[in-house]
């Protein structure tokens, strides 16, 4: 191995060393009203309503992605006339 | 022939535009309605949030909500919505308009007897002091369950229209397909407004 490339990898073990010790020196932010709420029922409140307001949008993208893909599948081109030609609506 | 509106519509290269692929009426409905669940999960979040900081839940002196009323209510909704879907199955049907034009007056007449019934039982409320100012329990309570009551009511509108568009025979598939996505998120959303609002 080139000295060169020793001195890289020494290096960025220490970046990564000094990184690691970084995180485990850092304390909680209080600004956060989850990890700091007196009331016990208030932070499971809070935390509750974090989890649910963040999956939620996840959840509406996953269900209108489906939807779509049913879509698609439903509308591909087949042979013979479509299923709903004969409807009561157009 | 089908009436949905065109998604992929640029035209081929052999000039011809390609067959409708999505119901975009449909999907226009889907993406308000997810708007529409953010915003009601903003209001129950901002409601659980200010309830859990509350020390007594209803406030001393503030009525109870009725909660026997308002689940029998609650399935008036429900069954609502079972007969628009099977309104909807009945208009997929050849010869099915009539009896489509049946269940979508079924449909449209519970939903409109869940309002009543609503607003009966606010103006009860109202008589016990329950208002918009009395305390924090009455502001959110009106608020979520108003909010829903609009949308209740704009959703009734729509299926009306759509009514009279399928008593004409002017109703394209979509339009009704679309309809009844809002309706059914009015249903769909009320049975957790109920558990939130009145049981937890």
């Amino acid at each position: 191995m080139s000295g060169g490339g020793w001195r890289r990898r020494r290096v960025g073990s220490l970046v990564v060393a000094t990184g690691l010790a970084m995180l485990g020196a850092s304390a909680t932010a209080v600004a956060c009203p989850v990890c700091f709420v007196a009331d016990e029922r208030a932070r499971q409140s809070f935390l509750a309503t974090a989890v649910g307001l963040s999956a939620l949008p996840f959840l509406l993208f996953a269900g209108i992605a489906y939807w779509l893909r049913r879509e698609l599948a439903r509308t591909a081109p087949r042979a013979g006339p479509a299923a709903d030609d004969d409807a009561s609506v157009r | 022939m089908r009436s949905s509106a065109v998604l992929t519509a640029a035209p081929a290269r052999s000039g011809i535009a390609r067959a409708p692929r999505i119901r975009t009426a449909v999907l226009g409905m889907l993406i308000f309605v997810g708007a529409e669940v953010m915003f009601f999960a903003g209001l129950v979040s901002a409601f659980v949030i200010a309830r859990s900081h509350a020390l007594g839940w209803p406030p001393p002196g503030q009525p109870r909500l009725p909660i026997a009323a308002t689940a029998l209510n609650t399935l008036v909704l429900l069954a609502s919505g079972g007969v628009l879907l099977s309104a909807g199955r009945a208009a997929a049907t050849a010869f099915g308009r009539r009896r489509a034009l049946r269940r979508l007056t079924a449909a449209v007449t519970l939903g409109a007897l869940f309002v009543a019934i609503q607003g009966v039982e606010w103006a009860r409320l109202l008589a016990f002091g329950l208002t918009m100012r009395s305390s924090q329990y009455g502001s959110f309570f009106y608020l979520i369950v108003g909010v829903h009551a609009a949308h209740a009511v704009a959703a009734i509108a729509a299926l009306l229209h759509a009514r009279t568009r399928l008593a004409l025979g002017t109703l394209s598939a979509d339009a009704f397909a679309a309809v009844r996505v809002l309706w059914y998120f009015v249903v769909g959303v009320w049975p957790a407004l109920y558990v939130v609002v009145y049981l937890a």
